[in-house]
This record gives C-alpha cells, sequence and structure tokens, in this order.
C-alpha cells in the first residue's frame, strides 16, 4: 500500500469554498475578525457585506449585517450609533417575521439600554426576547436573557433571585457547552459572592472563569476577570497585587479600546491611589474616569465617581464641595435605583457629619446606611459601616456620660 | 517510572508491556500527519480559501496568514473555537470537514497499529482523530469491521456497555463516516451530556491496569478530555510520546496527565513503532 503524500483533503474545502457568495464570505470573515477583537478590520469587512446584502435586496441579509456593525459600535462605547443600527435591524426583521433575529436584536438593544441606565425598558426587551426563544425552543438565546434578567435582580440588590437566574442559565449553558456564555455567568455568580463579602468564593469563581476565557481566547473578558481579582487583593490590602492586576486589565480594555473596562479599572486605580493618601493622583485617575462614563452615559459608573471625587474634598476638608458631590452621586443612584452605591453614599454622609461634629445626624446616617447593607447582603461593607457607626454611638454615650 | 530511567529502558518496558498485552494505545492527529494537516494548517488552509477574493486577497496576505499579526491570535485559537465562528455562520462547515477527513490512505504507523491489533498484541485504540484510517489498515489486512474489531464513534455507543470480545477503536471525538457523530465545533465538544458520555468511556480506558502509550496527541484538549483526566483515578501507567526528531528523551509527563504514573519519551515516533514492528516481527 503506498503512503497517501497528496492534498486529497483540500478539495472538499476548494468546492465547499467556491460555493460561498461573496456576502457570506465577507460576513464570516468580519465575524472571525470580530471575535478576535480586531474591530477596525472587522467593520471594514461589515460595511462591504451590507454594500453586497443591498445590491442583491437581501433584505435579512442587510438587517443582520447592520446588527453585527452595530455590535462593533457597542463594543467600541459608541452607544447611540449602535442603538441606530439596532433599531434599523429590529425593524426589517420584524417586518420579514424573521423571530429568531427579531429575539437577538431585542437583546442587544435590552443590553445597550442597561449600560445606558433605562433599566426598565432593557428588562422589558428581555422578557420579550425571552418568550421568543421558549416559543422557538433556542435554549441558547433563553440561557442568554436568564442571565440579562439575572443582572437585573443583582443590580436591584436582589441577590438571591439573580442567584436563582444565573444558576438557570449557567445549567443551559453547561448543557450546550457554551464555554463563553459559561464563563460569563460563573463571572456573574462570583460577582454575587463577592458582593455577599465571600471573597474566597468569590476568588475561586473568578478564577474558574479566567481559566476559561483565557482557554478560549476571550481577552475582554480575562480583562474583567482580572479586574475582579484586582478588587479582592485590594480588599485584602494586598494594594501591590491589585495595582498589578488593574494594570494587566487596563493594558487589555486600551489596547481594545473598551472604553467601559477602561473607565472601571482607572476607578479602581484612583481608589489605590487614595488609600495610599495619593489625593492628587487619585482625582486625577477618578476625573479621568468621570470623563469616559460621561461619554458613554454609564449613570452608574458616573454616580460612584462622584461618591468618590466627595471623598477626596472631604479629606481635604472641603466640605461643601464634598456635599455637593454626594449630593449628586445620590440623586443619580436613586434614579437608577442602584442600592448599593446609595447606601454608600448615605454612609459617606454619615461620616461627612461627623466630622462636622454632627453626631446626632452622623448616627440617623450610619443606620440607614447599615440597615440597607444588611438588606442587601453586603457583608463585608456592612462590617466596616457597622464599625463606624459604633464608632460614632460610643462617641454620643461618652458625651453624654461626661454632660 | 524514576527520572534517571533512560530512553532504552523506557523501550524496553513498552515492548515488556506489549508483550504481556497489557498495552493499549492513545492516537492524535499527530498520527495521521501528513496524511491530513494538524490544527493549524486546516485552520489556515480554510481562511485562504474563504479569502478567496479579489477583495479580501489582500488583507489575507497582509494579516491573516500565518506568522502576520492577526495570524498569530489565530494560531493560538482552538481549532474548535476558530470552526465555531464560521459554523455560526455557515453550518455546512461541518459536514464539509467530515468529507476532508474521509478521505487518505493509511501510513506506516496505521498499517503497524493494525497489525499489533490483529495480531491480538493490543486490544484497544483510542483516538480522538475523525480519519478512517486505522479502520483502513486493518481492512487492507483483511479484518473486518463487526466481524473481527469494534469501532465506537458515537455518544449513544459510548454510553452502551463495552465489552472485550473483540478489539475496539474508539473514537472519541467521532467518526467521518457519521457526520452526526463528530465533534469539532467548541460546543460540540463541551456539550455536557456529550462530555459525559465521552467521559464514561475514557474512565473505562484508563481504569484497567496496564499501560497506555500515547502517540501524536498533543494533549491540548481543554474543553473535554482534560478535565476528565484530573478527575479519572488513574489506574494505567502513561507512555506519552512527545514527536522530536532530534532528541531521544524521558522526562515528566504534560500537565494533562499530571495524575498518572508514567513519562514522557521524547524522540521520533517512527521511533517506538518500529521499534514494537520489529518486537514482533511486523515488518
Amino acid at each position: 500500500m503506498s503512503l497517501a503524500l497528496n492534498d486529497d483533503w483540500k478539495t472538499p474545502i476548494d468546492t465547499w469554498a467556491i460555493g460561498l457568495a461573496a456576502w457570506k464570505r465577507f460576513f464570516i470573515i468580519a465575524y472571525i475578525l470580530l471575535e478576535l477583537e480586531q474591530f477596525d478590520e472587522s467593520s471594514n469587512l461589515y460595511e462591504r457585506a451590507k454594500q453586497l446584502a443591498n445590491e442583491i435586496h437581501d433584505e435579512l441579509r442587510f438587517a443582520k449585517t447592520l446588527h453585527q456593525i452595530g455590535n462593533i459600535h457597542y463594543a467600541k462605547g459608541r452607544y447611540d450609533e449602535a442603538e441606530r443600527l439596532y433599531n434599523q435591524s429590529l425593524e426589517i426583521e420584524r417586518e420579514s417575521g424573521d423571530e429568531l433575529a427579531t429575539a437577538k436584536t431585542l437583546c442587544q438593544l435590552a443590553l445597550l439600554k442597561h449600560d445606558k441606565g433605562n433599566y426598565d425598558e432593557a428588562e422589558r426587551q428581555y422578557s420579550e426576547a425571552k418568550i421568543i426563544f421558549e416559543r422557538l425552543g433556542d435554549e441558547s438565546g433563553t440561557a442568554a436573557t436568564l442571565h440579562q434578567l439575572a443582572n437585573a435582580e443583582f443590580r436591584k440588590g436582589r441577590y438571591s433571585e439573580a442567584k436563582k437566574l444565573y444558576d438557570q442559565s449557567l445549567g443551559i449553558k453547561l448543557r450546550l457547552g457554551d464555554q463563553s456564555g459559561i464563563a460569563t455567568t460563573m463571572h456573574q455568580l462570583a460577582l454575587i459572592e463577592y458582593s455577599r463579602g465571600n471573597c474566597d468564593e468569590a476568588e475561586q469563581g473568578y478564577n474558574e472563569a479566567k481559566m476559561i476565557f483565557e482557554r478560549i481566547g476571550d481577552e475582554s473578558g480575562l480583562a474583567l476577570t482580572l479586574h475582579q481579582l484586582g478588587m479582592i487583593q485590594q480588599d485584602r490590602g494586598n494594594h501591590g497585587e491589585a495595582e498589578k492586576l488593574y494594570n494587566q486589565s487596563l493594558e487589555i480594555v486600551s489596547r481594545l479600546g473598551e472604553e467601559l473596562g477602561i473607565a472601571a479599572t482607572l476607578h479602581q486605580l484612583g481608589t489605590i491611589q487614595y488609600g495610599k493618601g495619593n489625593y492628587d493622583e487619585a482625582e486625577r485617575l477618578y476625573t479621568r474616569s468621570l470623563g469616559v462614563k460621561r461619554q458613554l452615559g454609564d449613570r452608574l459608573g458616573i454616580a460612584a465617581a462622584l461618591h468618590e471625587l466627595g471623598r477626596i474634598q472631604q479629606k481635604r476638608k472641603n466640605y461643601d464641595a464634598a456635599k455637593r458631590l454626594y449630593t449628586e452621586s445620590l440623586d443619580m443612584s436613586r434614579t437608577l435605583g442602584a442600592e448599593l452605591v446609595i447606601a454608600r453614599t448615605i454612609a459617606q454622609f454619615g461620616a461627612l457629619a461627623a466630622e462636622l461634629g454632627d453626631l446626632v445626624l452622623a448616627d440617623a446616617f450610619y443606620g440607614k446606611a447599615c440597615r440597607k447593607l444588611k438588606e442587601l447582603g453586603a457583608k463585608s461593607e456592612l462590617e466596616q459601616a457597622s464599625r463606624d457607626w459604633e464608632l460614632i454611638r460610643s462617641s454620643m454615650r461618652h458625651s453624654s456620660d461626661s454632660s | 517510572m524514576n527520572d534517571a530511567a533512560s530512553f532504552s529502558e523506557c523501550l524496553a518496558q513498552i515492548a515488556d508491556s506489549a508483550r504481556s498485552k497489557a498495552l493499549s494505545l492513545w492516537v492524535g492527529a499527530g498520527i495521521s500527519w501528513p496524511v491530513f494537516p494538524l490544527g493549524n494548517g486546516l485552520k489556515f488552509y480554510i481562511l485562504e480559501k474563504l479569502c478567496d477574493n479579489p477583495e479580501l486577497r489582500g488583507l489575507h496576505e497582509r494579516r491573516l496568514q500565518q506568522q502576520k499579526d492577526i495570524g498569530l491570535r489565530i494560531e493560538e485559537w482552538p481549532l474548535e473555537a476558530f470552526v465555531e465562528s464560521i459554523y455560526r455562520n455557515e453550518a455546512s462547515i461541518v459536514s464539509t470537514l467530515c468529507k476532508v477527513f474521509q478521505v487518505g490512505s493509511p501510513k506506516k504507523n496505521h498499517l503497524i497499529i493494525a497489525k499489533l491489533v490483529g495480531k491480538g498484541i493490543m486490544r484497544s485504540v483510542l483516538t480522538t482523530n475523525f480519519d478512517l484510517l486505522i479502520e483502513r489498515a486493518l481492512e487492507a489486512q483483511g479484518w473486518r469491521k463487526l466481524d473481527d474489531y469494534l469501532v465506537y464513534h458515537s455518544e449513544d455507543q459510548f454510553s452502551a456497555l463495552y465489552g472485550d470480545a473483540l478489539p475496539a477503536i474508539i473514537k472519541l471525538h467521532g467518526s467521518a463516516d457519521d457526520e452526526n457523530s463528530i465533534r469539532v465545533t467548541l460546543s460540540q465538544v463541551s456539550r455536557r451530556t456529550l462530555t459525559e458520555s465521552r467521559g464514561r468511556v475514557l474512565t473505562r480506558f484508563l481504569s484497567d491496569e496496564g499501560d497506555v502509550l500515547v502517540l501524536g496527541y498533543s494533549a491540548r484538549d481543554d474543553f473535554d478530555i482534560n478535565p476528565l483526566l484530573s478527575r479519572v483515578k488513574p489506574r494505567k501507567r502513561i507512555f506519552y510520546v512527545r514527536h522530536d526528531i532530534d532528541r531521544r528523551e524521558v522526562g515528566v509527563l504534560p500537565s494533562a496527565f499530571r495524575n498518572f504514573e508514567g513519562c514522557t519519551v521524547q524522540c521520533n515516533t517512527d521511533l517506538v513503532m518500529d521499534s514494537l514492528a520489529r518486537e514482533f516481527g511486523l515488518e
């Protein structure tokens, strides 16, 4: 028997490729490039695919391409442009009765609304998409919407509800072998543990998610887990390690041009500088982060940055400026129903009142903040606020004893 | 085996194990090269053909080829993830890949494997390859599927009990002659139910006493096999052959097999197969 050292294996691929229309070729290569986070090249190819779909009057392909271009704008933080394209795509998909495409575009629109802080609208669109996915028996879509609805519960501070939905989503994703989805949901489950103050469990979850992100080459996911692992190190007081992890994350998100990630990591680097007492450097980082968040319309992020800038003013004893920044932050958090940020800012008002010598008011603020943190199950933050509150109460007892 | 075990001692142990009929075989893509390309060869050929368009050719040459900037990223990408990204937009890629692995004639090493199985020296061969080269080599020896040997290639078959009445070829990722069985996309490979079924057959394969000679296998199946290897209770000793034409060394097992006893034999794979062929007069 002779050895077959020839190119026979190539023939089926040659035949397959010959049968691919130009639109499909551009679309697939653009998709691969998008998966590899090569946004500019991917965008160019999708634009060409859009022209080709238009030339052959194929509305569904046109809509599908618009959706993908929308994804690129979304990834780059250009939300208005992304929203315009998603809406255009959705209109065509609804008109042509392509339910699956409609549900997918609804999900993207909801994601975008969520990022813009329009949570009710986002939840409505996810729910509509979930109904369609379930009707079509599309498990992958159902898992994705369950994950997003869990995010909505998480944001409201309803961790048990969120965990239930994440677990359902994870169950489907594990069954389907959706690695990227598995990692993303594991990351969120770890975030719940972190928010409950269970740092060891959170770290384990983040590390598992990180391993998958690394394995599948998802740099964006990797940056996210590095960031979160940095937060755990920071909470443990390992500031050097935290800074290293944040910088690794920042390097990736900067390379990918992911504005939201850049803003979040600059913020965390700001908290490290704040912890070191380098208030000018912290202010510079928070201000940079705030600028990006304002551009993106990330209202939750803006509220958090204003809160931190308020703390710097408080440290500098610029109490009026601090109060103004806290108030602005609190107003924004309240509009968004962001309970954790609200609780943090109320606690900060307590600290400010105490510093200004108004222990009664400080006591009231801390009491309110602690009750809220307890409700949210935010263990570590509750411990910190309770310690501060106890100091206030002890001072109050002391002053009442003295008088 | 301790670190000081010499290369020739290691080959002798493999031969001893085969002689006492305690040796099973585990083969990967390397054994079918160059009849079929390895993962990167396949990825870059598909990419080249996808870019066979006047407007895409320039981008391909500038950035997508091997060693170019995006090409380097693609090299690192698992084959299953690459295929998945095409499959999501053009499902026919899976049947095309099935056809790719239906062609080809067996090489010398496939023929040696067939003879080892035919002579009853080896009772089972586990492979992650889709191709049909071992079966063709067995047929060339006059062995008939179902009469003289069995092929297990689908999750249903993996779930069924498997006795050792006949020599078995276990194709963990499916077989090119049954398109429904092949697991070539990321989601197919890591789907939980499929993973469990593969897990059972792999556990059975590794749970008896004896040795496994691993050839042409990269041990980079991070989504299904490696997690199982880390969980399985190891009883078999592993001889992992890392192909290297310039070396003859013995070292520690790769991390995927860290729970097992055994060693890595770094040498030309043909040398191990030739030594077995000589030992049993199969030349």
